[in-house]
């Protein structure tokens, strides 16, 4: 990894503190994400997948530092982005953009379309004068696969696709360089899902956009990305150029996590790795790899140290003991 | 015969708004020992349907306008309320998508469990018990005894959905109904939920109705397929062709959208449009205004259910392409 990269994360590490009892003492620590490190080039996706409570959308809103984290770094275009809230906060929040999950929550039920998309332009100065920003507002919502007419309605009165392009609408209306998406279309249907997906991709090509992608859907982060972290309980397990993490997943993890998708064909009865028990408790995660207590193949060593990331050719990155040092 | 056999069921609900036809004249059958899985995108009544089955809707907004309900020949749109408590979580039992709302969180689990085998079954308390340890050893949760105590907060997603599988086929129903079971798990406790289903259906001998709007879990769990559209059933197939090559234009959009495993694809292929408003009066096909192939048929009328192949044979169509057999789709547009 170079350090030119567009985006150099660095050792990223957010706890959150579990407090309990009537002085809210600190008893623990949630380790939601724990010293990942990977970098991405202008105009990529990156996709980010993993099971609930591995730290994905903690991943997503520290690298954008919505979240402060613990320790570890963000370098964005050769600043640190730390650095640059303290400095240019305006400029940050303008370059960098997040898209979140949930179409309902995410929308101010009282503002109508164009004051959610509008606010961000008024704010950064995009558009002055009314009718100046009201005819912004419509070319943004019409990119984002909407009809200008939309933009006198409110939230309520739009399915969850529509509101999720008016989310879409909002983001990229500042006209920004990085869009985190937060699992942008887990709460919609497979057919709505596939045109904002779709829209997603015109709007990258178009305006040279990076995404992080966040999802728990491998099928969508196979269509969508061009390399794919594995995460599993705060960790990267795997990182890798999409076609090689499909057809040659490393990571004992990886391979169970893929052989686990439900097959749309019937005639393909899916083989399956299967993993015992539930996720460990990211309170107290085991020691050593994390992932020693469900692999299958794991060995004396996986309890006792942590595999570090070891490089296995051509961008693909894996940390178990299995394929390195 | 059949084990469950629902002719031209119609369910409707009476809002504010106006009167919501949320399943509308949708028959099927079910047989013993089958899976059946209905697939449809969110608003398409495959939930209505089966809380209809149950006799579970929120009345009197809801209400089952027409049609019947034959299990093993019992009519259960006919029958008093307290008869169907002798049939519901004993014969015929379900299982919820959300495992932390659908559990009683002030109950422990195992009173939970026990509580049908307790009502339906005349069994005592201890007994119940016994029954409920080996029933949680066979959907595999480790120290069940210990477990039983416990309320479900204390557990994790997969774990309660493990619960309420144990709930549902602790009385050993014919015909147990699953509305989406793992829709809010990950993907490989969902494969672990997946399998266990299919081995106990194969001890038990149970019939399920699987309902989910994941193409991909239906592929690997269903014989036979109803895929649904606003109310209504549009295709009933054998899961093999139904996959190698659907009939229903609505159908094949499905099937087209989901982001492909085998090749890299530039652009997803897309169905037009969104599911219509159930309020909205719609002339023809429902599908119409969404659908590739609409001619000025589709437009005015709305077509039957086309009986495809043998007489037999299971398979239908909503299609006014298909009105004389099966049409191929190679050539043709889109």
């Amino acid at each position: 990894m170079t350090n030119d990269a567009y985006i150099q994360v660095e050792a990223l590490t957010k706890y959150f503190p579990v407090r309990k009892g009537f002085f809210k003492r600190v008893v623990g620590q949630v380790k939601a994400v724990d010293g990942v490190s990977f970098s991405m080039r202008r105009g990529e996706t990156l996709g980010i997948v993993g099971e609930s409570g591995c730290g994905k959308s903690t991943i997503g809103r520290t690298m954008i530092h919505l979240l402060e984290p613990t320790s570890g770094s963000v370098r964005f275009g050769g600043q640190d982005v730390g650095e640059m809230l303290r400095t240019d906060a305006k400029s940050l929040r303008r370059r960098m953009q997040i898209i979140f999950q949930d179409p309902y929550g995410s929308l101010n039920p009282r503002l109508t379309v164009k004051e959610i998309v509008g606010e961000g332009v008024k704010f950064h100065g995009l558009a002055r004068g009314k009718k100046a920003l009201d005819s912004y507002v419509a070319d943004v919502l019409v990119e984002a696969g909407l009809l200008p007419e939309h933009r006198h309605r409110y939230p309520h009165e739009f399915s969850g696709g529509q509101r999720q392009r008016i989310c879409i609408a909002r983001a990229i209306a500042v006209r920004p360089e990085v869009i985190v998406c937060d699992e942008p279309v887990s709460a919609l249907d497979v057919s709505i899902q596939s045109q904002v997906l779709n829209t997603l991709k015109d709007l990258q090509e178009r305006e040279r956009l990076t995404y992080l992608f966040i999802t728990h859907d491998l099928s969508v982060v196979k269509f969508i990305s061009d390399r794919v972290v594995i995460m599993y309980l705060g960790k990267m397990m795997e990182i890798a150029p999409t076609a090689a993490i499909f057809d040659n997943p490393l990571h004992p993890y990886a391979k169970a996590l893929l052989s686990s998708i439900p097959m749309p064909d019937p005639t393909r009865k899916t083989e399956q790795v299967l993993l015992e028990g539930d996720i460990p408790s990211p309170i107290n995660p085991p020691s050593g790899c994390r992932f020693h207590t469900r692999c299958p193949q794991a060995m004396e060593r996986c309890s006792q140290s942590e595999p570090p990331m070891t490089d296995a050719g051509e961008g693909h990155g894996v940390a178990c003991f299995l394929y390195g040092p | 015969m059949s084990l469950l056999r629902v002719n031209d069921l119609k369910t409707y609900f009476d809002t504010d708004a106006g009167l919501v036809k949320a399943v509308d004249g949708v028959s099927f059958s079910v047989e013993q020992g089958e899976t059946l899985g209905i697939v449809g995108e969110s608003g398409c009544g495959k939930s209505v349907l089966s809380l209809s089955v149950m006799g579970l809707l929120s009345e009197p907004s809801g209400f089952v306008a027409g049609g019947d309900i034959l299990f093993e020949d019992t009519d259960l749109l006919r029958l008093s309320e307290s008869s169907m408590c002798s049939v519901r979580g004993n014969r015929i039992s379900m299982i919820f998508q959300e495992p932390m709302t659908s559990l009683n969180p002030v109950m422990t689990v195992g009173e939970q469990i026990m509580e049908p085998l307790i009502v339906h079954r005349g069994m005592t308390q201890r007994a119940a018990f016994g029954e409920t340890v080996e029933m949680l050893k066979r959907v595999r949760i480790a120290e069940p005894a210990q477990r039983m105590r416990e309320y479900p907060h204390q557990l994790s997603g997969g774990m309660r959905q493990r619960v309420m599988i144990a709930m549902g086929l602790v009385c050993s129903p014919s015909l147990l109904i699953a509305d989406e079971p793992t829709t809010a798990l990950d993907v490989t406790v969902q494969a672990q939920i997946l399998r266990l289903m299919n081995e106990l259906k194969s001890v038990t001998g149970s019939s399920i109705i699987f309902i989910t709007h994941d193409l991909g879990v239906i592929a690997q769990m269903a014989e036979r397929v109803m895929v649904m559209y606003a109310g209504r059933a549009v295709e009933n197939r054998d899961v093999g062709p139904l996959f190698k090559e659907p009939l229903h234009p609505y159908t094949r959009g499905l099937l087209r959208s989901i982001p492909l495993f085998c090749e890299k694809q530039d652009r997803l292929s897309t169905i037009p449009g969104v599911v219509p408003s159930p309020l909205k009066k719609i002339d023809g096909c429902k599908f119409h205004s969404r659908c590739g192939y609409a001619f000025d048929r589709c437009r005015s009328e709305e077509p039957p259910l086309f009986r495809l192949g043998a007489p037999g044979k299971n398979a239908s169509v909503r299609c006014w392409l298909h009105e004389n057999g099966k049409r191929d789709f190679t050539e043709g547009r889109r």
